[in-house]
């Protein structure tokens, strides 16, 4: 028994542990341990490693463990309510449960077997199976695609945003600097406008 | 004034009038009445039932009327079940018998009911520390049903601490306690509640409370269609709810369902004491989740030892169901968690688990259909499996008693999977430990019944390697179990005899799989490879030395059972499960220990070499819930090859149904001729799905800068001297963004977007899903 008590507190372990994801690939451990802190005591942090992916721009994800289920709950829902920024803004951090399949080292499950079976070609199944073969190599490179087509639409957006940024804090930049030279409140007593007091 | 009125048989009468309203003034407001021998006054509280749903909901009646057609209508201001706003709690403490009260303006606050829905009353004190509010005695504490203190407001969603001001047009010093001591909760109608409840559940009703969304998945049982079982559960199911938040009930409960079915008490009984503690307000459907996990086990393993076919069925359907429900728990608390509002993702998901769940219990259904050789193999923990495997019944026993010894030789410790290859001189020592703390349980790996020619002379081979074997040094701990099964494995007429033995090794641990399919190999002299095996294990002696064990397998039985696969070559698809005789051995060097070092090597370097010389392949189209060690064992059975397997973690973006794992074996050959077997045949998982091999190509780079998308500098501030390093060491900072700044706004904006890829995700894997299952479904023997 001593098999399933082990996943059992592997399954434990899953269910305290919080999922982060659209982490900056600048964030350090450290930066998540803090930022995660302030929802509980934090127990372990890993993020997880990335060896497919050619690209070099996919967020980050970390499985953080917490103490409690519960803990991992609040975060859980807190996150998904209210935008939280872990290193950078705006993009706000994903949180979800784990779920075993995302942890690195994990038990097997007891009592689960696995057959399996060379289908040769005389087999009748065989057609079918080697469908499912190229329905899954299908498959994949869909699931390529809509990183990409996923990745895409993420620069846009980002860079939509740094553009609006830009000219906002270029709107700004320009108010403030016509305040600070005194410019504003000299054109205002030319036009006999009155003017806040702390200009 | 009273007008006695029969409705259905129901007593009714009116009590005190209140007034006269309405638009013609023809409505009549009363403060009281009687119904049912019951007399109930404003301000009370009661048990409604809604049309459809068995739960029975807490109401305050805070007007009473009669229009002047004679329709009775009483308006209920609700209160709220901590595990209908789980959601909107966080954190937050919940006493057990807690309620919330609504509040605010909105859906959910108030509704207007007949009269006859009101089922009987319920006691339900309030105890919030206002001053209007009279507090509640002790002994008045002990009666009550519920207790409320809290709110909850309807429009903004969040738990309000304190009962002020007015809700839904009335003072909220009318719905603080009364003066008076509270009449105690009719005791008739209360029980007659009660027993409603309970009679739902003991007359298995398979209704479910659609209202409660951690109890959704029995929407899903039922279409599943696994009658039994399903009433089983949902009774269980229907006892946790219709229990609700009374303690003291809960024990009258157990007593009435002592009377139920054995098995049912079980469940029912364990998962009730649980119960209090899961209701205790933390996270609800999780912790009925472990619970009930941990009664499936249970059940499985007591159910387990009975040879009938049918209680195995009913179990596996039992634990299934579990599986099932424990998955879309689990999903649906990911879902709530993951809603910003987007109920569109809960719809989507909801068909999806739906379909799963079809999937799966046509499965069972499918499986049963077959011969009545295959029996159902009981997965003691739901969670992903898709694989039902048949083994005998008596095999199965054995294989429990094996399967302890098993589990008594694990500990969480580095495991090995040494291959014994055909080559003698070659022994897969890289095998070693790859991943530092993969753990690796004793578990049974069944090898398909076909396998190509050239494992023959592997196999003659390997009885010489045997031999060679046994001039090495080993240490073997070889269990009690496992001479028994050495003895006794020669032909058995059916049943299939298991063998496992686990070796311990210091800090390793060997898991040796051994089945020998006597069945079908009804003709086959097995004998050869007894003498062999107890040669081994002679030589090997019983020692219970912690070093390197080491397990040598004889491949004759492969043997013997490629050739019955040759000569029929459909009925070894038929019994496609057939169990070989697995090869499980390893033979570890004496020098492995010398060798240990490589598990050091983390295993991105291993994978950066292994890349450069060629020998990465990957695998895809597994079962996600695999580790990297039955990945291993998978390739070493169906491949013979040795190898070091990662599984990918899967991500929020990964296909919940197909995994992928990064093999490195020993040469670039062997890396082409796995990419090419796979290619070339079709290497069938239990789960029906081909294993999908091809030469990995991954770029890792560690020189490139990542480019993360969504975090925007503003140019001019950044700090001129800045440069990567210092900004590491700069304290970045993490905040919840205040929703009165632009940041706010595009995070609204990176939000959206992550919505709309997270349903692309889910429809392309939806999508995905269901090609997979039409093609599945052509399959013949699965």
């Amino acid at each position: 028994m001593a098999l399933e008590a082990e996943y059992a507190a592997f399954e434990e372990k899953v269910k305290r542990t919080v999922y982060l994801d659209n982490l900056s690939p600048h964030v350090t451990e450290l930066v998540v341990r803090k930022a995660i802190s302030q929802f509980g005591t934090v127990k372990n942090i890993h993020f997880i490693p990335n060896y497919l992916e050619s690209r070099n721009n996919i967020p980050l994800c970390a499985l953080v463990e917490m103490e409690n289920p519960r803990q991992a709950n609040a975060i859980v829902l807190d996150i998904s309510q209210k935008p939280f920024m872990i290193g950078g803004m705006p993009r706000p951090v994903r949180a979800r449960e784990a779920k075993p399949e995302m942890f690195e080292d994990r038990p097997p499950k007891p009592g689960r077997n696995i057959e399996f079976r060379w289908v040769e070609p005389e087999d009748p199944d065989f057609e079918v199976v080697n469908n499912l073969k190229l329905l899954a190599k299908d498959h994949a490179i869909e699931v390529d695609i809509a990183l990409d087509l996923q990745l895409k639409d993420e620069k846009k957006l980002a860079q939509r945003q740094q553009g609006a940024l830009k000219a906002n804090h270029e709107k700004y930049e320009i108010i403030n600097g016509v305040i600070t030279d005194g410019t504003a409140k000299r054109l205002a007593n030319r036009y006999h406008i009155r003017v806040a007091d702390d200009w | 004034m009273a007008e006695v009125e029969k409705i259905e048989d129901i007593e009714f009468k009116w009590g005190t009038k209140k007034g006269i309203g309405g638009k013609n003034k023809d409505i009549q407001f009363y403060k009281s009445f009687t119904y049912d021998g019951e007399q109930y006054d404003l301000y009370d509280c009661v048990y409604l039932y809604k049309e459809g749903e068995s739960e029975p909901e807490i109401g305050k009646i805070i007007k009473i009327w009669e229009t002047q057609h004679g329709i009775k209508r009483v308006k209920i201001l609700w209160f709220f079940r901590p595990c209908e706003i789980f959601n909107f709690l966080g954190d937050k403490e919940i006493l057990e018998n807690e309620l919330f009260l609504a509040s605010g303006k909105g859906q959910g606050l108030a509704d207007l009911n007949p009269l006859e829905a009101i089922a009987g009353k319920c006691n339900v004190l309030c105890i919030s520390k206002d001053k209007e509010n009279p507090q509640p005695s002790d002994e008045e504490l002990q009666k009550a049903d519920f207790v409320f203190y809290r709110t909850f407001d309807v429009a903004q969603r969040k738990i309000m601490d304190k009962i002020e001001g007015k809700i839904s047009e009335l003072d909220v010093k009318f719905l603080f306690n009364r003066m008076n001591i509270q009449k105690p909760a009719g005791n008739l109608n209360v029980d007659l509640g009660k027993n409603e409840i309970c009679g739902n559940a003991t007359s298995n009703e398979t209704k479910v409370p659609s209202n409660q969304n951690s109890f959704k998945e029995h929407v899903n049982l039922e279409t599943t269609g696994n009658s039994v079982d399903k009433q089983k559960l949902s009774s269980v199911e229907k006892r946790i709810s219709a229990v609700g938040l009374k303690s003291s009930e809960m024990d009258k409960i157990d007593e009435r369902q002592l009377d139920v079915s054995n098995p049912k008490t079980l469940l029912s009984s364990e998962v009730k004491s649980r119960e209090d503690e899961a209701i205790l307000g933390k996270v609800l459907p999780r912790k009925l989740e472990v619970e009930e996990k941990g009664r499936s086990i249970r059940d499985t393993s007591d159910l387990d030892n009975r040879p009938t076919k049918k209680a195995k069925l009913d179990t596996s359907k039992v634990s299934s169901d579990n599986r099932k429900s424990n998955e879309q728990r689990r999903v649906e608390v990911e879902e709530k968690s993951n809603s910003r509002n987007n109920n569109a993702i809960l719809e989507h998901t909801q068909p999806k688990m739906v379909k799963m769940n079809a999937l799966t219990s046509t499965k069972v259904f499918t499986n049963k259909s077959r011969s009545s050789e295959h029996k159902h193999k009981i997965n003691a923990n739901g969670s992903y499996t898709k694989a039902l495997l048949p083994i005998a019944s008596l095999v199965e026993e054995r294989c429990k008693l094996k399967g302890v010894e098993d589990i008594i030789g694990i500990d969480k410790n580095p495991t090995k999977m040494m291959k014994l290859d055909g080559k003698v001189t070659i022994f897969s020592n890289d095998k070693l430990p790859s991943h530092g703390d993969t753990k690796k349980k004793a578990h049974k790996v069944l090898s398909p019944s076909s396998s190509t020619i050239d494992g023959k002379c592997k196999r003659k081979d390997g009885g010489e390697s045997l031999a060679l074997e046994k001039d090495f040094k080993k240490k073997m701990k070889v269990g009690d179990k496992s001479t028994n099964l050495s003895i006794g494995k020669p032909p058995r007429p059916s049943p299939r005899l298991p063998q496992n033995k686990v070796q311990k090794f210091d800090d390793q641990m060997l898991e040796v799989t051994r089945r020998l399919d006597a069945s079908n190999v009804d003709g086959n002299d097995l004998k050869a490879p007894s003498p062999i095996a107890f040669g081994v294990d002679d030589s090997l002696g019983k020692h219970k030395g912690p070093f390197k064990k080491m397990k040598s397998d004889v491949e004759a039985p492969r043997l013997s059972n490629r050739e019955l696969c040759e000569e029929s070559p459909t009925r070894s698809q038929i019994k496609s499960q057939k169990l070989d005789g697995d090869v499980v051995e390893v033979a570890q060097r004496p020098d492995a220990d010398r060798r240990k070092w490589f598990k050091e090597f983390p295993w991105q370097e291993r994978m950066q070499t292994a890349h450069e010389q060629g020998t990465l392949v990957l695998l895809q189209n597994l079962d996600p819930a695999y580790t990297s060690a039955e990945v291993e064992d998978i390739v070493w059975n169906g491949l013979e090859e040795s190898c070091t397997a990662k599984m990918i973690q899967q991500t929020a973006n990964s296909s919940p149904y197909s995994g992928q794992t990064l093999v490195i074996l020993k040469t670039r050959e062997a890396a082409k001729k796995v990419v090419r077997k796979l290619d070339e045949g079709c290497l069938l998982l239990s789960n029906g799905r081909p294993l999908v091999g091809s030469i990995a190509t991954t770029s890792y780079s560690t020189e490139k800068r990542p480019n993360f998308f969504g975090h925007l500098v503003i140019d001019k501030l950044r700090h001129p001297m800045l440069h990567e390093r210092e900004m590491k060491e700069a304290v970045s900072t993490s905040h919840f963004s205040q929703p009165n700044t632009i940041e706010y706004d595009m995070s609204m904006e990176w939000c959206a977007q992550q919505e709309k890829s997270d349903l692309l995700w889910k429809n392309l894997y939806k999508q995905q899903w269901k090609e997979v299952k039409e093609l599945k479904a052509e399959l013949k023997a699965k």
